[in-house]
């Protein structure tokens, strides 16, 4: 084990290679591995931001989705509501038609029914002027009587 | 081994000597003015290897920004990101020196420490001696403890620096004074303290990973005494020689995959550490 100058030597050597790696060589290689770093978290952050956007547009379709089915609905409850008043109405009016129709057709029986009485009573009072006139042999006269007449038309 | 026997027979000092000799070069009447020119080249290679094989993965990195990493550019972004990581780790201020130094520690040492994987001889023997005709060429530049004091004093002298920086002149002062001892008489003590501690580092980052390699390499040199004087495997006495030498080589080869790795790893962390001392306040 003797040592000498190359000791000086080395010195320099490893001092030179020492200076060239820390001027050019590791800040351009850090400097490109760090770079390329970047550029990959920067594309993982892409990807997840991607990811994201396709989550929400398909959470805001499944939204619309769901507003159109709630809106088909209430469109449809909407549409038996009105059909169900629309047969309603249709009936009621039938009914009171119906009820209208009756009516009339009972207040023509009745006109009628009275005007058969009335016409039964004037027959009546004829009948019974004429009875008399046969049973007391003279005519009576009609106006003289009319009162009694009516009390009797009106009596039946 | 087999060559070297065929050629003539190398006694086992002979042999060991020469894996342990450096291509050396005086240039001075003091012999400490000596390099050791192996040493340097692999360490130069190494360096030269790193930056281009860095420059290629920042080239690759930056072209194919937009496409995952794969095929060498992922492992080199993989060793930047475990380096960046370690340093964040163990950091509370970050200083734009410290990442990269650690990564061209680790990547240094870690290189200059492979050529251990290489078979023991390949280097020394067959390439230096046999294609280049030198006498002595050792390939692990990290056995050379003038590489890894070089080293650890570079990290020394950068620890010196931002303590001075981040502390400033008045609080590194006060911090040599008064830490650990808060006491005005124990400020001796902590001075001597604190010398030994700082002394103390680069030594055991040196030795440390100069032992770990040496060792590391004697016993690869060791295993390749086997067959040494051996000659070719002409009789079953000396096929089986080879045979365990082989076996041997294989399995401290793989053992020593972990020390290569280990080694090289822990002189980075041990680097964050000390320099991240070096950016932090005391605490008392």
């Amino acid at each position: 084990m003797n040592l000498n100058a190359t000791i000086l030597a080395q010195i320099l050597i490893f001092g030179l290679v020492i200076w060239v790696t820390m001027k050019f060589l590791w800040p351009e290689i850090t400097g490109t591995i760090q770079e390329r770093a970047r550029k990959i978290a920067e594309g993982l952050a892409a990807a997840e931001r991607g990811q994201k956007d396709l989550q929400a547009a398909e959470a805001r379709v499944e939204e619309l989705v769901k507003a159109a089915r709630e809106r088909a609905l209430a469109m449809e409850h909407q549409a038996q509501a009105r059909a169900n008043q629309i047969v309603e109405a249709a009936k009621q009016s039938a009914q009171s038609e119906a009820a209208r129709l009756l009516e009339a057709a009972q207040a023509q029986v009745a006109l009628e029914t009275q005007k058969a009485r009335d016409e039964l009573r004037r027959q009546v009072a004829v009948l019974a002027v004429s009875g008399a006139e046969k049973i007391i042999g003279r005519e009576i006269d009609a106006r003289t009587h009319a009162q009694l007449l009516d009390q009797l038309a009106a009596g039946i | 081994m087999a060559a070297e026997a065929a050629q003539g027979p190398a006694t086992v000092t002979e042999y060991i000597q020469h894996h342990l000799t450096n291509w050396t070069w005086q240039f001075g009447q003091n012999p400490f003015w000596t390099l050791d020119l192996d040493s340097l080249f692999w360490s130069a290679l190494m360096s030269l290897l790193f930056v281009a094989a860095f420059a290629v993965a920042l080239r690759t990195s930056k072209r194919d920004i937009d496409k995952p990493p794969t095929g060498f550019r992922k492992y080199a972004e993989g060793v930047v990101t475990m380096v960046d990581n370690n340093v964040k780790d163990s950091m509370h201020v970050a200083g734009p020196l410290i990442a990269p130094l650690a990564i061209t520690i680790f990547c240094l040492v870690l290189f200059m420490n492979a050529v251990d994987l290489f078979p023991v001889d390949w280097w020394s023997t067959v390439v230096a001696e046999r294609g280049a005709g030198l006498e002595h060429f050792k390939s692990v530049a990290t056995t050379d403890p003038n590489i890894t004091f070089g080293m650890a004093i570079t990290v020394f002298l950068l620890v010196q620096y931002f303590s001075f920086k981040m502390k400033g002149a008045a609080g590194y002062g006060k911090e040599f004074l008064f830490h650990p001892f808060n006491h005005w008489a124990l400020i001796p003590f902590n001075i001597l303290l604190n010398l030994v501690e700082q002394v103390a580092r680069p030594v055991s980052l040196a030795l440390r990973l100069f032992g770990n390699m040496y060792a590391g390499e004697l016993v690869m040199i060791l295993i390749g005494l086997f067959a040494l004087t051996q000659g070719w495997p002409v009789h079953i006495g000396a096929a089986a020689l080879w045979v365990l030498q082989f076996v041997l080589g294989f399995l401290w080869g793989a053992f020593h995959v972990i020390i290569v790795l280990l080694q090289a790893f822990i002189f980075m962390m041990l680097t964050i550490v000390y320099l991240s001392m070096a950016h932090q306040h005391d605490e008392h």
